[in-house]
């Protein structure tokens, strides 16, 4: 899933040049002005931080009744993803996901007469800087809704100081998956479906010798360890690995290697179709085509293929995702699709949607969601209540499904191929997803 | 075999693109006495003017290429010799290397202006490719052996060729022996009937042109799925260890070295993975450029390491009195409490990190003011105190922030031991790639702090109170920030701190008489590096924690660049050299996109004013003649009129 974070793995080997841009190498400290209130941190002990922040006690009835950024004709929410930083934009999708969909509730008419308004911050690549903008959000904002950004574990204090705040993100951080007030469209479970393996078995019986590139990121990391049992249960063998070096951009000796231990089937979920592409080319240079290439969402890319050589090179490239084909190759058969790509493009004409434009898009539905449930004069606390009523969401079908109150995920997943240079769905041919597979984790399969 | 012939042609190829990088690096070094920081930036700007004028504009790409070689580049060194490189001739280390520091900046600044639209994949095609889209290449060892592109090979030549092209102008021709000669002693070389600032010239528009034709060369290499400013940039720092093994002189030593580093690298990328752990074998791979410069710069004779051009030589640090010292720690302090008071928690955050980069600032006064030792990884000590005091004594106590100061002081010993014989650029080269391999083996290192993580750090307790709330964190960062000043006017004062000067002054005049620069360089690397990291303790109470962004190596010579900025050799400038670093980017998320980068129009301005005065902001004579600083005006003011007024009032 977070194979896409090749890319800011990349930005992660450059944010040291940024910090000479933007000058947050050295320094991050609190935002000037923005009147946001800064924990006082208990002495002796160390405040909370990415992955262990601890939430406070059950919100007060003060908190709960908190209607910040509300007024009888707005609802304001923050958002707080990477916006500059190495690589400009990296997820600057994720707000413009929220806006569209805030576009297109408003443009019936809002949710009780409220307009929904999106504050949207840039965390610069920063981790200090996160932890500021949501703590500025939470001052000012009703919540945040659909936030991406690879130092949320940051504000993941901010979060937890104050858990009457909804938090409607997708997030790739454990603490802030674990706070009592994130609901995530797609949470952290540990756990994955082992449908798209359990095809690639029966589709490609002889390609078992499995080579893969994992990008040097913790959440790539983690997962590949998750996908790898999912292939080993299946009887796949893992012949080659490699963490790519942020500053690869030539996978040649990859290719050697794989070619020299028999690999007949390479995995490339572990990176972004940036180096995906790279990989592809490379292969098909040194003149290697092995049986299977398949990803995860990340090759799922509008430039993917252009820039991996073309549709003599890609075809036959198999991806299992657990999103609808939203770039529009779902539109007739998923409704949404359309509204997505429709709204999308009346916010920002220019913008070609990605993965983070897609979370951004369904966390602000999950948002409106609870939004509407809460009535016509809406408090955080009551909000909070009905988030935590949402136990089966999946964008009206641009995800498979997951159960975002409990934390978990279902197994539904769909397969598409490239086919003469076109992103064709191959599982289910008519739209939807397949929820017949099992779930697994790093330790197997768990139903 | 095939597989071990195949890395090893790998290696010599991407060995290639490091020296064409590193080739530059020498050459202007070479022509102009600068160690140029910014030589990968110059690449940067010409790969993206290459995309622009061949992709966007429709150039033809010969045409393109030989706009931006021929044309633009020569331009932009032309104004930037005249604008930056001219006043600063003859100039410290660390001034120069600032300087070149901020070109850097100015120019990553530029692209993010043209070239950083998100909306945009600014991807640059391969050389030698036919119109069906095919890479022209060929095969090497057989069906089962590798491909090598066609403009792989013409990297290969075209280093090679230019290697020994200048190698042969720069020994032979009548015009490079006097471009070296205006570097050692432009006032001979102008008897002689030749025009220094035109050689000067000459050597910048060589060096500039050379980093565009590396830029424009290895764009398609690093650009096929878009062109980042940062990629290129970074790129070029793979050449310094090429360069060193060269000795910054020798062009055919400079190529060697390029190649070993090739094949090291591209021998370890092909025959670790699958051998070693994937994730130790990525962080091997990545430190392979700065072990070997590190590396490089310890085995290599320190004769063989002299420096181009004349050693700088500026006259000693006014000593601040005691007075002068107690009176500014009390404003220091005072001024805080009433902050404390009047701020908002957001400033009062800025205000504590300022501080504490201010601390780590005045570990670089003791260290790079008072003793001449250029150190480009105080951040990397500043996060080693930090972690030490997140990991030790329950992460945030009195005994974890002694534990904290004396592991940095003793990392900063165990730097200083094997870096003893080297001064200047080498030693800030030797620091630069210790504090790189710390950053990439330890803070970056998932399996020590994971990727966006960070290891959790308390403020330090304070008696009778169960938190350290915002205003009393501010408060105590000052106290402690106010003795660390006392603390290094104190040195300064002192039969140490007299032997750093002399130190800086003349090393060799120093052993002469008798002193032991051996222990001197030691105490007052580790006495700097505990500073560093007593900062880093403070920095990270305030945010609550230490992590990989917080202590990049790039950071380092960022702070160095503040500080510098506002006067190396002052309390004062130090003080505020942390507080910009720390405000900047702050105020840089409230600016207007279109006003967003200004950190480049900061470091420009920055640069422009270091340049007309050897001393920082804090040094200019229109300020010494009208304010009075805390902790005194330290700068001594070396025009003719200060010393005309330094005499009237001595009489």
């Amino acid at each position: 899933m977070y194979g896409s974070t090749r890319r800011a793995a990349r930005g992660q080997a450059h944010r040291a040049l940024r910090g000479l841009l933007a000058g947050s190498v050295i320094a991050g400290s609190a935002v000037i002005g923005g009147g946001a209130l800064v924990t006082a941190t208990p002495a002796g002990a160390a405040s909370s931080a990415a992955g262990t922040c601890t939430p406070a006690l059950a919100p007060t009835a003060a908190q709960n009744a908190a209607t910040t950024g509300i007024t009888p004709k707005s609802v304001t929410v923050g958002n707080v993803s990477i916006i500059s930083g190495p690589v400009p934009g990296l997820f600057e999708g994720a707000p413009i996901g929220v806006k569209a969909y805030f576009a297109m509730v408003n443009a019936h008419g809002g949710v009780n007469g409220r307009k929904l308004l999106v504050d949207s911050k840039d965390d610069a690549f920063s981790g200090q800087q996160n932890m500021t903008e949501t703590q500025e959000a939470i001052s000012n904002d009703f919540g945040l809704v659909g936030s991406f950004s690879l130092f949320d574990g940051y504000g993941c204090a901010a979060l937890a100081s104050d858990t009457a705040v909804p938090d409607v993100s997708v997030t790739l951080d454990s603490g802030t998956n674990a706070l009592p007030n994130d609901f995530s469209a797609q949470p952290l479970s540990g756990q994955e479906t082992l449908g798209p393996v359990s095809y690639y078995k029966k589709h490609y019986p002889k390609d078992m010798t499995v080579g893969a590139i994992i990008s040097d990121v913790a959440s790539a990391e983690t997962q590949m360890a998750q996908q790898f049992a999912g292939l080993k249960s299946e009887g796949y063998k893992i012949a080659y690995v490699d963490d790519v070096n942020p500053l690869a951009s030539d996978f040649t000796t990859d290719v050697i290697n794989m070619k020299n231990k028999g690999v007949n089937a390479v995995d490339l979920t572990g990176i972004d179709w940036q180096d995906a592409a790279i990989f592809v080319e490379n292969a098909n240079t040194q003149n290697w085509h092995p049986g299977l290439i398949f990803s995860g969402g990340p090759v799922y890319a509008d430039q993917f293929i252009s820039h991996a050589g073309g549709p003599a090179v890609t075809n036959g490239i198999q991806i299992g995702q657990v999103y609808a084909l939203y770039l529009g190759e779902d539109a007739q058969k998923v409704p949404a699709v359309k509204q997505f790509d429709t709204y999308v493009k009346k916010v920002n004409p220019s913008w070609v949607p990605d993965l983070y434009t897609l979370f951004g898009w369904a966390s602000a539905e999950m948002f409106v969601q609870a939004l509407k449930a809460a009535g016509p004069d809406p408090t955080r606390g009551a909000v909070m209540a009905q988030l935590k009523k949402i136990t089966s969401f999946n964008a009206d079908g641009l995800f498979g499904g997951s159960d975002p109150a409990a934390k978990k995920v279902t197994a539904c997943f769909l397969m598409a191929g490239i086919k003469n240079g076109k992103f064709v769905r191959e599982l289910p041919t008519s739209g939807g997803f397949d929820c017949n597979a099992k779930l697994y984790n790093a330790s197997g399969i768990t139903g | 075999m095939s597989v071990f012939l195949s890395f090893t042609v790998l290696g010599i190829v991407y060995g290639a693109v490091y020296g064409l990088l590193a080739i530059g690096l020498v050459v202007t070094y070479n022509t102009t006495g600068v160690f140029n920081f910014a030589q990968g930036a110059v690449g940067m700007v010409a790969a993206f003017s290459y995309w622009e004028l061949w992709q966007n504009e429709h150039w033809p790409f010969l045409v393109a290429i030989a706009f931006v070689v021929f044309v633009e580049a020569p331009l932009l060194a032309l104004v930037v010799e005249f604008v930056l490189f001219r006043r600063i001739h003859g100039a410290t280390v660390e001034r120069s290397l600032m300087v070149s520091l901020g070109l850097l900046v100015i120019l990553l600044g530029v692209a993010t202006i043209f070239w950083s639209s998100p909306d945009i994949i600014r991807s640059v095609p391969p050389y030698f490719t036919q119109s069906d889209g095919t890479v022209l290449s060929v095969r090497l060892f057989g069906p089962n052996g590798i491909t090598l592109q066609y403009q792989q090979i013409m990297i290969v030549v075209v280093t090679a060729v230019v290697g020994l092209a200048l190698g042969v102008f720069l020994r032979r021709a009548r015009l490079g022996v006097a471009m070296r000669a205006v570097v050692d002693d432009p006032e001979l070389v102008s008897l002689a009937g030749a025009k220094p600032h035109r050689l000067s010239q000459t050597g910048w528009m060589l060096g500039f042109m050379l980093a565009a034709l590396a830029g424009v060369l290895i764009a398609p290499l690093v650009g096929q799925t878009g062109l980042t400013s940062t990629q290129l940039t970074l790129l070029a720092l793979n050449g310094f260890a090429a360069a060193v093994v060269g000795r910054l002189r020798s062009l055919p030593m400079t190529f060697v070295g390029a190649l070993m580093l090739g094949l090291i690298t591209y021998y370890a990328e092909g025959y670790l993975p699958g051998h070693i752990n994937a994730g130790l074998a990525a962080v091997l791979v990545e430190v392979i450029p700065v072990v070997f410069l590190f590396v490089a710069l310890l085995i290599i004779p320190a004769a063989r390491l002299a420096p181009v051009g004349r050693l700088a030589v500026r006259p000693p640090p006014r000593v601040v009195t005691a007075s002068q010292s107690a009176a500014g720690a009390v404003v220091l302090v005072a001024a805080m409490i009433v902050l404390a008071v009047m701020a908002g928690a957001t400033a009062l955050a800025t205000l504590s990190q300022g501080l504490a980069l201010g601390i780590v600032g005045l570990s670089l006064v003791l260290l790079v003011g008072y003793a001449g030792q250029v150190s480009l990884c105080q951040l990397t000590f500043m996060g080693i105190g930090a972690f030490t005091m997140g990991k030790t004594f329950g992460g945030g106590s009195w005994w974890g922030l002694i534990l904290a100061v004396v592991v940095s002081g003793a990392v900063g010993a165990l730097v200083a031991l094997p870096t003893l014989r080297l001064r200047g650029l080498y030693l800030a080269l030797a620091t630069f790639a210790f504090g790189a391999v710390m950053y990439s083996a330890f803070f970056d290192n998932s399996s020590v702090i994971s990727d966006g993580s960070r290891v959790n750090v308390g403020r330090l307790p304070l008696p009778f109170t169960s938190t350290v709330s915002n205003e009393a964190e501010l408060i105590e960062v000052a106290v402690v920030a106010a003795i660390c000043a006392l603390l290094i006017g104190l040195v300064r004062r002192s039969t140490f701190g007299r032997r750093l000067v002399a130190m800086s002054d003349s090393p060799a005049a120093f052993a002469t008489v008798g002193l032991s620069a051996v222990r001197t360089k030691v105490i007052v690397f580790s006495l700097s590096a505990a500073m560093a990291g007593l900062g880093g303790v403070f920095y990270a109470g305030q945010q609550g924690g230490i992590g990989a962004t917080d202590v990049q190596y790039i950071g380092s010579l960022t702070l160095l660049l503040f500080v510098a900025i506002w006067g190396i050799r002052t309390i004062t400038g130090a003080l505020l050299g942390g507080m910009t670093a720390a405000a900047i980017p702050v105020l840089q998320t409230h600016l207007p996109t279109s006003l967003a980068d200004l950190t480049g129009l900061a470091a420009g301005i920055g640069i422009v004013l270091l340049a007309r005065s050897p001393e920082g902001i804090l040094g200019m004579t229109w300020l010494t003649n009208r304010v009075r600083l805390p902790f005194g005006n330290e700068e001594r003011d070396v025009t003719l009129q200060g010393v005309e007024r330094e005499v009237a009032n001595a009489a």
